[in-house]
């Protein structure tokens, strides 16, 4: 009898519940101790009917607490011309915290680290339709942010290469990699943290220069400047394609081999055909190589 | 187990009682149904993107030269979906000023009553008085009307059916009957009298709906399936006819009428739907004013009405009423951002408190260039791939590839409008601002320039006072629902040719309500048809304006003396004296800019044209430089408008006496100008606003003159300390010169621009550079020199990937290049080459290789040699 009391009560400390509502900003954050996201629900509290839609079957109905999974969410309301109490309300919630750049939609569903960096956020009309498209991508966030924090400490852990590599599998999910997100707590570590984001800085790359860059360069030149980049490594999906987008820039301009643009947009688009670069040279596969839909998806 | 299992329930109960919920690792995660896109942001679309089968990779092979070329792949392979791309990019966003509003008054044939034949008299101030007492009557019967309305609705009659309708001509007439014979004697009292009741504002409104739309159109619709319905319907509602009539321009009203058709006979369940109506007829009148096209208007009218009904918009769309829900769904298109699509996207994907429109030109990344190197000005390069693949949707485009001024404008006012609160995009010099509206207030954004105009106006005025003067009006709902009543009626007069009460009517529409834009241009426009050699009643309508508009309204009002009443007013005052006390009338009642600076200088050169000699130009100028100078805001424009009369007039014989009598006062005036802490800020202003006038008229003296000034009265703002530069040989020959930069300034950097001097000065000054193309820095010496070199200092580290080119020319067309790359240390550039290839100009240029290279400060600019003295005296 004792063991089971004892299971049921570390299950309880385990499950250490969801705070819907009356959670402050900085209490989460607090709760959250630096190992876990939490979720910010902010919504048009006083002017939008589909934020009082969402708010009320994610929140007043708790829809969402399966995708939750034990992390706390942070109701947010968001209102157009408040009086004194809607701004003491808000007030309330946030602590005096600001909200983190990044939100470009009310309702969404913002999930910040313990140290109130933006993420990732589901605020796109597709992703906030419904509940269960809401829910699938809320999770599919929390999953990624959990399995990114691995691959940053390790890269905390790691130098030289192996750290590059890591630093750009991170920055393969769908969440941001902020610079602080590799701060260690453990103050011999320090240094070893600052390297990482030094590396990280080195990955935010200006696709921009890379495109002057190249500017001078014969087609052969550029091609082969932009493969050792590559071949370096460290980079992520969208910088590849970055990098890509740069070279076809450059050979389409210089009027290079039309084979070799159109194998060169394919590879781009395949690197990761979601994003926008992916749709980008899909398009100029249509635009520029006369690529019908047929040809291009290999039929 | 069971009993294990039994108590973990028990506690998921309690900890779900106290408001949490235990996760649950029992319970299974919803599928993955969305994917998140990749960095940035996840967006999708409304219309979902063809998914692409991922295909293997494919890595091509080293390279290997092929020259063919790839121009010959694209041939065939347009298939005109670039349609949809604007060339939205474009650095033309200033709209030019319109010309003229010609005025119409339609006449029937009717015979001229002859007590109705002329002008009335000039009115005493007691008539004045009277007038606006009646209008300020009329304006409280309205506010009472339309209180009444919340409980019953507005009057309403059901005297006229479908088929009278039809015989639009008969129907005409007997209204016009009925007016008259319940005009009594056609004086004011009888007409204020007149409008009080429902009944006959219904009446005008019925009779004016047939004028404006014609008879022809009027029976057509009347006898079209839904038409009857449609006018009957609307015909019988005043507070409809308010909507339709009385909300802004009513132009085009046939076609107006047809729009409207349109969208009920799609739609005839809705004809009693007050968001129906409010929706179709503000579009039908827009698009109608615009000259666009039906399907886009129905495809508008949808998007607005549907979006309001499912509670997609912003709660601020509710409370419009019809003359901003105008702003709102005649939305320009703007080459695809008014497109439905987009709008469409923007209204789900960027929904924001309306002060978050503000802010939402931000979620555009800033970039003049595409990874793929190509510009956002070849729009179809830029963006053309990636929306081809995103279904058209001009805003999700940018906001994933980014763009320029252009694009982050148009993203922020078209997310409010897709959301249903007015906003628009207005141009600045080389620059796309916008402006949303919060609350009544119209708040800019991602504005650099007090210059602008607005992309979206009622009267074809697109001064940024006008913006102000529209919101003012209907904001003072009934007095200008007063004017319009009568000023419809003055209107209704004309046709009968009642030409005193007719004009007593538009005169009488001003008084009551002097921000009504419309009314005074029909005023001044039937003073023109029958009173053009009236001078008492021009200089009444001149008086008039200034004595009311213009005390707030400064840009309008001086639009409207410019445009309207100067033209005519003007030769019949023949008496310089008399003019200008006129003139100077104006600018008594203007001490600050108003609503927004604005361009004083159309102002003061219509006045100075209608002057006949210098002696009474240079006289003019005195005395407006006097009153002027006085006044901080407008003393830097007065100064940059003599400064540019001159630099236009400088062939003119007297010219050179003029200017240096024009140097002398302005010099002298500034000089005696006491520089307490108090006007300190607005002299810097004044010198700064005049020696970048005096830059962009390449008037170096002037530049050197005003430099020097501002170094003597406000030594402490200028550097004190003498950059260590060591010359290239010679001596420093630019400090007499004139400095331009290839940055249009903004108003702060305007307002700084006498350190732009300094930058000639050993002590140096701050200048903004760019460097792109042939654009860079120019420095007009003061004579031909024999230049050995230069040096610039930047703010910042010089970047190196690029090599700074030097070039000299004579005339400032033809340019040498005599240093093809010059010697960059730190923040140090400079310029020298072989001595013996002597360099000889008057012009010296820096430039830069490759793309678009902005520097924030440049701290000095020297170019040494030896001043060749007889040169330009030999020419």
């Amino acid at each position: 009898m004792k063991k089971i009391i004892y299971q049921a009560f570390l299950l309880l400390l385990l499950c250490s519940g969801v705070s819907y509502g009356a959670i402050s900003y900085a209490a989460a954050l607090k709760k959250a101790g630096g190992k876990k996201p939490v979720v910010l629900f902010c919504y048009g509290a006083n002017y939008d009917k589909v934020s009082e839609a969402r708010y009320d079957e994610f929140i007043k109905k708790r829809g969402l607490s399966r995708a939750l999974r034990g992390v706390d969410v942070v109701e947010v309301p968001i209102y157009q011309f408040p009086d004194d109490r809607q701004k003491k309300e808000f007030e309330r919630v946030m602590e005096g915290r600001s909200l983190p750049g990044g939100i470009w939609s009310y309702p969404c569903l913002a999930v910040v680290d313990s140290q109130g960096n933006l993420r990732g956020v589901v605020q796109s009309a597709d992703e906030m339709k419904d509940l269960a498209s809401a829910s699938a991508a809320l999770s599919d966030l929390i999953t990624q942010f959990y399995e990114q924090e691995k691959v940053l400490e390790k890269a905390v852990r790691a130098s030289g290469a192996a750290r590059r590599a890591l630093l750009a599998e991170a920055a393969n999910y769908d969440l941001a990699v902020p610079l602080s997100a590799l701060k260690s707590e453990d103050s011999d570590k320090k240094g070893e943290a600052k390297d990482a984001q030094d590396e990280l800085k080195k990955l935010k790359f200006d696709p921009l220069v890379l495109v002057e860059k190249i500017q001078t360069m014969s087609i052969e030149q550029a091609y082969n400047y932009i493969r050792e980049m590559e071949d370096a490594g460290g980079r992520s999906k969208y910088q590849r394609q970055e990098m890509l987008a740069a070279l076809t820039g450059h050979v389409r301009r210089n009027h290079g081999s039309p084979q070799l643009l159109k194998a060169l947009y394919i590879e781009m688009r395949n690197i990761d055909p979601t994003s926008s670069y992916g749709a980008y040279a899909e398009g100029a596969l249509e635009m520029w190589c006369g690529m019908g839909d047929e040809e291009k998806s290999g039929k | 187990m069971l009993r294990f299992i039994i108590l973990v329930a028990m506690a998921m109960v309690v900890f779900a009682g106290a408001g949490y919920i235990i996760y649950p690792f029992l319970f299974p995660l919803p599928a993955k149904q969305v994917a998140v896109e990749p960095k940035p942001e996840p967006v999708v679309s409304d219309q979902k993107p063809e998914v692409v089968e991922p295909v293997k990779p494919d890595k091509p092979k080293p390279v290997v030269k092929d020259d063919t070329p790839v121009d010959d792949v694209d041939e065939g392979v347009d298939d005109g979906k670039e349609d949809t791309v604007s060339n939205i990019e474009s650095t033309d966003f200033m709209p030019a000023e319109s010309g003229l509003t010609e005025q119409f008054f339609q006449e029937d044939d009717v015979p001229v009553d002859p007590a109705q034949a002329s002008l009335p008299p000039v009115y005493s101030n007691p008539q004045v008085q009277d007038a606006r007492r009646m209008g300020d009557q009329l304006a409280r019967a309205l506010e009472q009307e339309e209180k009444n309305s919340r409980r019953k609705g507005y009057f309403k009659s059901t005297d006229l059916t479908a088929a009278q309708w039809a015989d639009a001509i008969t129907l005409r007439q007997a209204l016009i009957d009925k007016i008259l014979s319940k005009l009594g004697q056609f004086d004011q009292q009888s007409m204020m009298a007149f409008l009080q009741d429902p009944a006959n504002r219904l009446d005008l409104a019925r009779l004016t709906l047939i004028n404006k739309a014609g008879t022809a159109k009027v029976s057509e619709i009347a006898k079209s399936s839904l038409g009857g319905r449609l006018l009957e319907t609307m015909g019988g509602d005043l507070g409809w006819m308010y909507g339709l009539l009385y909300s802004g321009p009513a132009v085009n009203m046939d076609k107006t009428l047809d729009y409207m058709n349109a969208i009920f006979m799609r739609n005839s369940e809705e004809l009693n739907n007050p968001l129906a109506r409010r929706v179709a007829t503000t579009t039908a009148l827009e698009f109608a004013r615009e000259g666009w096209n039906e399907s886009d208007m129905l495809e508008r009218f949808s998007y607005y009405f549907n979006s309001a009904r499912s509670g997609q918009l912003n709660a601020i769309f509710d409370t419009l009423h019809y003359w901003d829900t105008r702003l709102v769904t005649g939305c320009m298109p703007n080459g695809g951002w008014g497109g439905v699509k987009s709008l469409q996207w923007q209204r789900d994907n960027v929904r924001l408190p309306v002060q978050g429109y503000l802010d939402a030109c931000n979620q555009i990344q800033y970039r003049l260039r595409n990874a793929a190197g190509d510009t956002v000005f070849s729009t179809s390069d830029y963006i053309g791939p990636y929306l081809r693949k995103n279904g058209g949707i001009l805003a999700l485009a940018y906001r994933e590839i980014g763009g320029v001024c252009g694009a982050c404008s148009h993203y922020g006012a078209y997310g409010a409008l897709a959301a249903g609160i007015p906003a628009m995009t207005m141009g600045e010099p080389g620059h796309c601002a916008y402006t949303v509206r919060v609350g009544d207030k119209w708040e800019k954004s991602y504005t650099i320039y007090w210059q602008r105009g607005m992309h979206k106006t009622f009267w074809k005025e697109h001064e940024w006072d006008f913006l102000e003067l529209m919101q003012a009006l209907y904001t003072d709902e009934f007095k200008t629902l007063a004017s319009d009543q009568v000023l419809a009626l003055g209107d209704v007069l004309s046709t009968q040719r009642k030409v005193k009460a007719a004009a007593t009517c538009y005169e009488n529409s001003v008084i009551i309500q002097p921000l009504n834009w419309m009314c005074w241009l029909r005023y001044a426009g039937y003073l023109g048809k029958y009173g053009k050699e009236n001078k008492a009643k021009w200089k009444e309508i001149h008086d008039l304006s200034v004595d009311t508009l213009a005390r707030k309204y400064h840009a309008a009002a001086a639009t409207l003396l410019r445009k309207y009443i100067y033209p005519t007013l003007l030769p019949l005052v023949t008496n310089a004296k008399e003019r200008n006390k006129m003139y100077a009338s104006f600018f008594s009642v203007c001490d600050t800019h108003g609503t927004n600076r604005w361009d004083i200088a159309n102002l003061l050169n219509a006045q100075i044209r209608s002057l006949k000699d210098d002696k009474e130009k240079l006289d003019f100028m005195k005395t407006t430089l006097r009153t002027l100078m006085s006044k901080p805001d407008y003393a830097p424009g007065a100064l940059s408008w003599g400064m540019d009369f001159l630099s236009a007039n400088s062939s003119s014989s007297s010219s050179e006496e003029m200017s240096e009598d024009f140097y002398k006062l302005v010099i002298g005036a500034l000089s005696r100008a006491r520089v307490t802490s108090k006007e300190a800020d607005e002299t810097w202003r004044t010198l700064g606003e005049a020696i970048s006038t005096a830059s962009d008229n390449s008037d170096r003296r002037a530049f050197q003159a005003i430099g020097k000034l501002a170094q003597r009265k406000f030594r402490k703002k200028f550097p004190r300390t003498k950059f260590a530069v060591r010359s290239t040989g010679g001596r420093l020959i630019s400090e007499t010169g004139l400095i331009q930069t290839a940055v249009t300034l903004s108003e702060s950097e305007r307002y700084d621009a006498c350190l732009h001097w300094g930058v000639l000065q050993k002590t140096g000054g701050v200048i903004p550079g760019k460097f792109e193309g042939k654009a860079g820095l120019k420095v007009e010496l003061e004579r031909t020199s024999e230049i050995t070199g230069a040096v610039c200092v930047l703010g910042e580290k010089a970047r190196t990937d690029r090599p700074f080119v030097l070039e000299v020319s004579e005339d400032g067309q033809n340019w040498n290049v005599v240093c093809p790359s010059a010697q960059v240390q730190g923040s140090t550039i400079t310029f020298t080459w072989d001595s013996k290839k002597a360099a000889v100009g008057r012009f010296v240029r820096m430039t830069r290789e490759g793309d678009k290279y902005e520097v924030k400060k440049i701290l000095g600019f020297f170019v040494y040699g030896k001043q060749l003295r007889n040169r330009d005296k030999d020419k």
